[in-house]
């Protein structure tokens, strides 16, 4: 307790509590710039913060990284362009909300949510930091297979077609993922003599260009055919009113207590990152929605606006931001690519994360933990002030004018990562690409994530299998490896549910059938 | 794609056909380009190249044989994205070209305002201007990124 108290003491000292709010206001208006993902937020901030004290620097920092987390979701929602890569599934239906004329109502559930989020993971943080550390030591190669196994499992609640599509979306994301050295002996795959691909696929340029530039042409798609048919181009959405009702946050309460947790869980595990928790958590909210509201009426479909599919990844991308902080303080293991950064800002200060952080500078380590939950308790007001002044200026621009923007920023956010001519490219040749994927009717989603956990899986799975000189069966041993026998039996649930739900679902609808047929005449 | 025809399609202009063809090619491209890496690195890849290309023989087949699959539309797409593309990869090429930030990310501006609808010289300028001179701002003053440096020295 005393500990908690000396961390309290340091952050409310003025200017390290001004930093904290000046970054949660910073990084809200950064993260809100599509193209600039959380890394690039943090990145930029880490210069400004050398000349600062220590708790003055890692609180500007702590405010940065909760709050471009959260920026995220405003292009996301208003012009279907994620301002970070924790947004990416906010677009779907935050946008379709924003669409209906609700971008109002799909802001604030996106900001209450990154709250909520935000707060139980710092709660978590500050009372379980020690002790959940441990788990996350348990994970091995063998668990990280696994847990990549049910992360691409989780694609399954984010098919609403055609199936055989959606598993090819998931192939082409893990194929091009393969792009790059390889992870075991180093050779070139798919590089074709480039030098810019040795490292892979550059991911920020590419995400820019999966949706950002892909959202560009569906614009310029959506104002050719307006034209054509000659009504006048329609506007952009407009913000309008930002009050939740109340039978709403009811509504809303579980997705974010399960969104919460599952981006807990993963956040504290090192290297499986915000993405993941996402897609988890999004999958969750997918099947509660499929289960008490689709087809009510009134509701809309999934995908098309529902208030769930914002509430979950944004509930659990904040819920990973200070739950990756358990294993980078305790054990100086960073839980995702950010809080990765943040050991870069600590080494600045020269302060080294894990175990020796609590014992040499108790006071920065607990007012880290302590600034994670102060940071998302002021993060709702300054996210509200930023939508009302800053993004509704933004947006106020016209739809026509939005085309150069959106190209505009999209590819130079594409360009800043590393200052490469190339990341244009990349933009440009992903966003076509995944323009063409809509057209066709193949799921994005799927992609987004074999792109992720591809070399998570991969090099995992080589791993797991010379450590077991090829035994497979290394993945569901339940004495040697419970927690991925565990992950392998849940994943194998992800996939039979559904298969099991349209089986009860068209047996019932058999038998009723059956039921209504006119009993045949009696000879 | 509220201009296609919506009446049923003839199999050949089925769009699954020809979407599960190109997953087939690519998955078989895939397998033979992984072919030629070394032992160790080789067999993930391939297996994915297999699988995608099962997957798109799968699309294609249901594509034929299921009548309710819709008719391949490209004229709106082709109209108004192709364009676009095409200003960005010229702009691309200039930037890498040495020709500096400001003039081709105006005329980028000024192409893609046109295709937009904005219509209107003095209108189209003025907001390509605005544009370029907030993402400058943004970008080479506040955020510090190198933006492409000209070739001769008068550029920006």
């Amino acid at each position: 307790m005393d500990l908690i108290a000396l961390g309290f003491a340091t952050l409310f000292d003025p200017s390290v509590i001004l930093m904290l709010i000046l970054g949660v206001a910073a990084g809200m208006v950064v993260g809100s710039i599509p193209g600039i993902n959380d890394n690039i937020a943090f990145a930029v901030f880490i210069p400004f913060s050398f000349a600062m004290p220590p708790e003055q620097a890692l609180a500007l920092m702590v405010g940065v990284y909760c709050a471009a987390a959260a920026g995220g979701a405003i292009p996301a929602i208003m012009i279907k362009v994620p301002g970070t890569a924790s947004a990416l599934l906010t677009a779907v239906d935050g946008n379709a909300m924003a669409r209906r004329g609700e971008a109002g109502k799909a802001l604030s559930i996106a900001m209450t949510s990154s709250v909520i989020g935000g707060i139980a993971s710092s709660l978590i943080l500050l009372v379980f930091a020690p002790a959940l550390a441990t788990v996350a030591l348990r994970f091995g190669y063998v668990e990280n297979f696994a847990l990549a196994i049910l992360g691409m499992s989780s694609v399954v609640g984010l098919l609403s077609g055609n199936v055989i599509k959606g598993i090819a979306s998931g192939l082409i994301g893990l194929l091009a993922a393969t792009v790059g050295f390889s992870l075991t002996t180093g050779f070139p795959r798919f590089t074709y003599d480039n030098v810019n691909l040795i490292e892979g696929i550059p991911f920020v340029p590419l995400l820019v260009g999966l949706f950002g530039i892909a959202a560009m042409f569906e614009l310029l798609a959506d104002i050719w055919q307006e034209r054509k048919a000659g009504r006048s181009v329609s506007a952009l959405p407009t913000i309008g009113s930002m009050r939740l009702p109340r039978d709403l946050v009811r509504r809303l309460l579980p997705v974010w207590a399960g969104s919460a947790t599952i981006g807990n869980l993963i956040g504290m595990l090192p290297g499986a990152g915000m993405l993941m928790a996402i897609f988890l958590a999004y999958d969750q909210a997918s099947r509660r929605f499929h289960r008490c509201f689709a087809g009510k009426p009134g509701e809309t479909d999934w995908g098309e606006g529902a208030p769930e599919g914002i509430a979950a990844p944004e509930s659990a991308n904040n819920a990973v931001t200070a739950s990756s902080m358990v294993p980078l303080l305790s054990l100086g293991i960073p839980g995702n690519s950010t809080s990765a950064l943040f050991i870069g800002a600590l080494a600045i200060h020269g302060m080294v994360p894990g175990p020796l952080l609590f014992t040499q500078h108790g006071d920065i380590a607990w007012m880290i933990i302590v600034a994670f939950l102060i940071a998302n308790l002021v993060m709702w007001p300054i996210a509200f002030l930023v939508i009302k002044s800053v993004s509704r200026s933004i947006f106020a621009i016209p739809k026509e004018a939005m085309v150069g923007v959106i190209a505009l920023l999209c590819m130079l956010g594409a360009y800043a990562d590393g200052a490469n001519i190339f990341n244009i490219w990349v933009a440009l040749v992903a966003g076509a690409v995944a323009y063409a994927m809509r057209l066709a009717n193949i799921p994005l989603g799927p992609a987004i994530l074999g792109l992720i956990l591809g070399p998570q899986m991969e090099s995992s799975l080589s791993n797991s299998l010379s450590m077991s000189r090829g035994d497979w069966l290394v993945f569901i041993d339940p004495v040697n490896h419970p927690i991925s026998a565990a992950m392998i039996a849940l994943s194998l649930l992800l996939w039979l549910l559904p298969v099991l739900g349209h089986w009860r679902r068209s047996r019932r609808a058999g038998l009723s059938q059956e039921a209504a047929l006119p009993a045949p005449p009696r000879p | 794609m509220a201009n296609c025809d919506t009446s049923r399609p003839s199999a050949l202009a089925r769009s699954d056909l020809w979407v599960g063809a190109a997953l087939f090619v690519i998955g078989l491209y895939a397998c033979w380009e992984a072919s030629g890496f070394d032992d160790s690195s080789r067999s993930y890849p391939k297996i994915l190249g297999g699988l995608l290309a099962a997957a798109g023989l799968a699309v294609a087949l249901t594509g034929l044989l299921l009548k309710a699959d819709k008719a391949l539309c490209l004229a709106g797409p082709l109209r108004s994205a192709l364009p676009a593309a095409v200003v960005i990869s010229l702009w691309a090429t200039a930037l890498g070209a040495g020709s500096g930030f400001v003039l081709p990310t105006l005329l980028m501006q000024a192409a893609l305002l046109w295709l937009g609808g904005v219509r209107g010289l003095l209108r189209i300028a003025v907001y390509a201007a605005l544009i370029t001179a907030a993402a400058y701002t943004l970008f080479a003053l506040m955020l510090d990124v190198r933006l492409p440096a000209p070739a001769v020295s008068w550029l920006v």
